[in-house]
């Protein structure tokens, strides 16, 4: 057991310092001086001189890597091009949007994908286990913008029941309205892992299900509900692997939702950033979620080890 | 020349490593085996599983490198050789392998299977095509079977497609590494006489390596006995067979359940105690003496040589010349 | 058996050919076809990729210029099956023509992601050791970026346009695919055909021709097909945050990002390109699925 996740873990640091790499990479390879972005078009040479001095920008490669990695420990992540504040205090609201917006898709989607996959295992041939299996098929493929338009389309536009942006109305909100501005989101990000958790709660039900245990268990007369709990249980490390997973792409893969709902996550404030050439913004913001996909995936992978001694031992 | 191959003290141990590669010793595989092959001659090599002569065959082959030992091919020592010549040796030795199922390309034809040899050996297509028929021809297979594929073909007629592609390089040496022991034993037969029809007639020397006496017993002129990857007895067929001098080979004999051997038959005596040691740790000394019912304390001690005891008849028993009385009296 | 044993069983090498027996194509198209939700897919999207390829023949209409006038026409109007545009345009014409761009983007990506990552996965699986560390664990790093943040990253750096999309798509999923490629080498290199070939002296390249790449080239192509539906609806999300096509060239994911703004004025136009997004990655993943099923199943 330790040797296994002390070997993860040395995994990790590596892992963590390639990307940190590439990212650094991903910036260098945008064309233009990025001088320029600070300094006015009609600056002398000696402004520029300066400018790329104070950036560090003169120093070769890899020390201005170097630099920027120390930096980033310190958590110290430059300062915003255009709003001309420090890089932190903008993500980190933003970084906690997108938490919310992850969460309450995860909730969503973990808890109707169990409910839904656990039915269509014990009733496989009903009309209802059929017609999820099609929308979770459906799920899988559906572009989540897409969703999203057709969403604001229906409860914004034309029923006006739901707010169409943002996170709160104008002059703030409750705690009410901050829900309100949630659902529409939600429900948008939740599709596809929906589809992915109907469809593999289902599979792994319906697999468990025709096991000797559970024969077993109906035999010496254990209630359904008793039943249902042993083979949830066995059931639980794939479902959570999956589960945890997801819950690393909806972090990661919130950007879309975001813009279209104009909901101030993470995502949004890269996307904007990167329009703006705000390249400190998106350098820190695209660390930070890689960062956060790897040390989600490590504890996934550290938490199927813990409850499936098998992957242990492998 | 008398021998065509001279195989000596060839070892090889597998190392072992942790999780974080460090190492934790090995597994002893070949122990200081030789032997040598008659010109146009067979030798059959027996022993259980894990004896090691599955792998003793890739060490000749050098699929897998030996740590130390010679294996002299008309006087040229093949351990030593590189690049291009040992691209040529290969042609020299060639195998057929135990599982006709995953020994052929699934995704060639028969005829490619065959052929592939040839093109790796730098023959073009129309000329290894050729070649490759007339080796399918020689092994009783007709020019339909070409264009099939391997799942088409039964177990046997599979096997006939390897051994084909093992003469397509036209080698001095074949050998056949449990060739037949995937086999039913009706098609066990054809196969063994299709091998001993094509030794006469492309004048092979043969390395038969089974499990099965019966097989072994058939096929061969000479036959060398391993246990724990080192050799406990060899010599020609008929004198080990009829005088065995190691009680391992005195204690297989009688395992084999058939009438047809020239074994005394002594059913309640029982030869064998025990299981087979690891090969991660073998006993020390004689590696037979915890399942050998005349070990003594000195065969832990000291590790017994091949001893000469009768006209090119070996065994490797402390015990060999006192203890033969002990042996006969069974 | 002391002498030439007799064999009771005939020699079924006499036999003088095997039964003739269908190929293995036939039976798995026959298998394929079974499936009728997968046949139905199939045909949905031969449909919709022939209409895409014969967009000049079937439609009247410039796909870049519009009517101002007869902006936003909803389905059915006279004249344009699919309504019309912000700026007038043709619909139906446009998703023709842009369907050409969102399927190219789709497929191309996983084409090449094959071929180079296909290539990696075969180099690392077969030489093992420090290539193989090498390869994977540069490939790893990769893979633990989310998919749209990292093609979002690389499109950033490469600037906008169609082919920059196809360039990021492309480095996303090279990494799964050359882990799948190397597994499934890792297995062949295990079967004896490999000692085979090695015993009869043919050089490394030969052995990964004729024995390596024919024997992982099924498992690849069904793994590449699932990934195409995805492909297609990242290819389609990054032009919609308009890292792609600019206007006035007409691409699915594009035309969303345009309709987007009116969706105020007319809330139900956003529909058509998305659905044609959607139908069309449906139908790959459910032709995916039958295909994946199907060859599997022989091993």
């Amino acid at each position: 057991m330790v040797a296994f996740i002390s070997k993860r873990l040395l995994l990790f640091i590596p892992t963590l310092f390639g990307v940190s790499v590439i990212v650094f990479l991903m910036l260098q390879m945008v064309p233009g001086d990025p001088v320029n972005t600070i300094v006015p078009a009609d600056a002398t040479e000696e402004e520029r001189m300066r400018v790329t001095r104070e950036l560090g920008l003169d120093k070769p490669i890899y020390v201005q890597f170097i630099f920027w990695l120390i930096h980033m420990f310190q958590g110290d992540m430059g300062t915003s091009i255009i709003k001309r504040l420090p890089v932190s205090e903008l993500l980190l609201p933003a970084v906690g949007n997108t938490l919310l917006l992850a969460a309450a898709s995860a909730v969503v989607s973990f808890g109707l994908g169990l409910a839904i996959g656990v039915y269509s295992a014990y009733r496989p041939k009903s009309w209802a286990a059929s017609l999820f299996n099609v929308l979770g098929l459906a799920g899988i493929g559906m572009p989540n913008f897409w969703a999203a338009l057709i969403l604001i389309g229906i409860f914004s536009v034309s029923l006006g029941w739901l707010p169409s942006s943002g996170m709160q109305s104008i002059g703030g909100g409750g705690l009410l309205d901050t829900f309100r501005h949630l659902i529409l989101p939600t429900i948008a990000a939740s599709l596809t892992t929906l589809g992915v958790m109907t469809r593999m709660v289902r599979s792994t039900i319906a697999g468990l299900l025709q096991q000797d245990f559970v024969f077993a268990l109906q035999a010496k007369g254990a209630p359904a509900g008793k039943v249902l709990r042993h083979v949830l249980k066995n059931g639980m490390p794939t479902i959570l692997t999956v589960a945890g997973l997801q819950f690393g792409y909806l972090i990661g893969g919130s950007v879309l939702v975001e813009t279209v709902f104009a909901w101030p996550g993470i995502g949004q404030l890269i996307y904007q950033a990167i329009g703006q050439r705000d390249f400190p913004i998106v350098q820190s913001g695209v660390l930070v979620v890689a960062v956060a996909f790897v040390l989600i995936n490590l504890a996934v992978d550290s938490l199927h080890a813990v409850l499936d001694p098998r992957v242990r031992h492998s | 020349m008398e021998h065509i191959l001279e195989v000596t003290d060839v070892s090889k141990t597998f190392p072992l490593r942790g999780v974080f590669g460090q190492s934790k010793g090995g597994v002893s595989a070949v122990n200081g085996v030789s032997f040598t092959l008659k010109s146009k001659g067979t030798l059959g090599i027996v022993g259980e599983s894990g004896c090691g002569k599955s792998t003793l065959a890739r060490l000749i082959m050098r699929l897998i490198e030996p740590d130390q030992g010679q294996v002299r091919y008309k006087n040229e020592d093949l351990l030593k050789l590189g690049g291009s010549d040992l691209k040529k040796m290969r042609k020299r030795i060639q195998m057929v392998f135990q599982n006709p199922y995953s020994s052929l390309n699934p995704k060639l034809t028969i005829l490619d299977n065959v052929a592939f040899p040839l093109w790796a050996n730098g023959t073009g297509r129309a000329a290894a095509s050729t070649q490759a028929y007339r080796y399918l021809d020689a092994v009783g297979l007709p020019k339909s079977y070409a264009a099939k594929y391997p799942h088409h073909l039964s177990g046997g007629q599979r096997q006939r497609v390897a051994i084909a592609r093992a003469l397509v390089l036209e080698p001095d040496i074949v050998i056949a590494d449990e060739a037949v022991s995937a086999l039913d034993k009706s098609v066990q037969a054809q196969v063994l006489n299709l091998f001993q029809d094509l030794k006469k007639e492309f004048d092979l020397s043969l390395i038969f390596i089974s499990h099965d006496l019966h097989v072994v017993e058939y096929m061969s002129d000479d036959v060398m006995v391993m246990y724990l990857g080192g050799v406990v007895e060899k010599g020609p067929k008929e004198e080990v067979f009829a005088n065995p001098r190691h009680p391992y080979t005195e204690a297989l004999l009688k395992s084999v359940p058939s009438v047809d051997l020239a074994v005394r038959k002594a059913p309640e005596t029982v030869l064998l105690k025990g299981d087979l040691p690891s090969p991660l740790n073998p006993p020390s000394g004689c590696r037979f003496r915890t399942r050998c019912m005349f070990a003594e304390a000195r065969c832990a001690q000291n590790v017994p040589a091949l001893v000469e005891v009768g006209e090119g008849h070996h065994a490797a028993c402390l015990l060999v010349h006192e203890g033969m009385a002990a042996v006969q009296n069974l | 058996m002391a002498t030439n044993v007799q064999s009771i069983v005939p020699d079924a090498a006499s036999a003088a050919s095997l039964p003739k027996q269908p190929s293995q194509a036939a039976e798995r198209w026959r298998a394929f076809c079974r499936r009728r939700a997968a046949l139905v897919a199939l045909v949905i999207l031969a449909a919709i990729v022939l209409a895409c390829i014969a967009a000049p023949w079937l439609s009247p209409y410039d796909p870049y210029a519009g009517n101002v006038k007869e902006r936003l026409l909803p389905v059915g109007s006279a004249g344009h099956l699919l309504g019309t545009d912000e700026q007038g345009r043709d619909l139906l014409t446009r998703i023709l023509y842009g369907g050409r761009l969102s399927l190219l983007s789709g497929i191309v990506p996983v084409m090449i992601a094959v071929i180079l990552g296909g290539g990696l996965g075969i180099i690392a699986g077969y030489f093992k050791g420090i290539v193989n560390t090498l390869i994977m664990r540069t490939l790893d790093i990769l893979f633990s970026f989310p998919a749209i943040l990292l093609a979002i990253g690389i499109s950033a750096s490469l600037g906008p346009g169609i082919s920059n999309i196809i360039i990021s798509a492309t480095i996303v999923f090279i990494p799964p695919i050359a882990r799948i490629a190397e597994t499934a080498v890792k297995e062949v290199k295990k079967e004896e055909y490999i000692e085979a070939a090695l015993s009869s002296g043919a050089g490394t390249g030969l052995i990964i021709r004729f024995h390596v790449v024919n024997n992982i080239f099924s498992r690849l192509f069904v793994y590449s097909t699932t990934q195409i539906g995805i492909c297609l609806m990242l290819a389609s999300g990054l032009s919609f945050l308009g890292l792609g096509v600019s206007p006035p060239t007409p691409e699915w994911g594009f035309m969303l990002n345009n309709l987007k703004q009116v969706i105020f004025i007319d809330p139900i136009v956003t529909i058509v390109p998305g659905i044609f997004i959607f139908i069309t990655s449906l139908a790959l993943n459910i032709v995916s699925d039958a295909l994946s099923d199907v060859l599997d199943s022989k091993g």
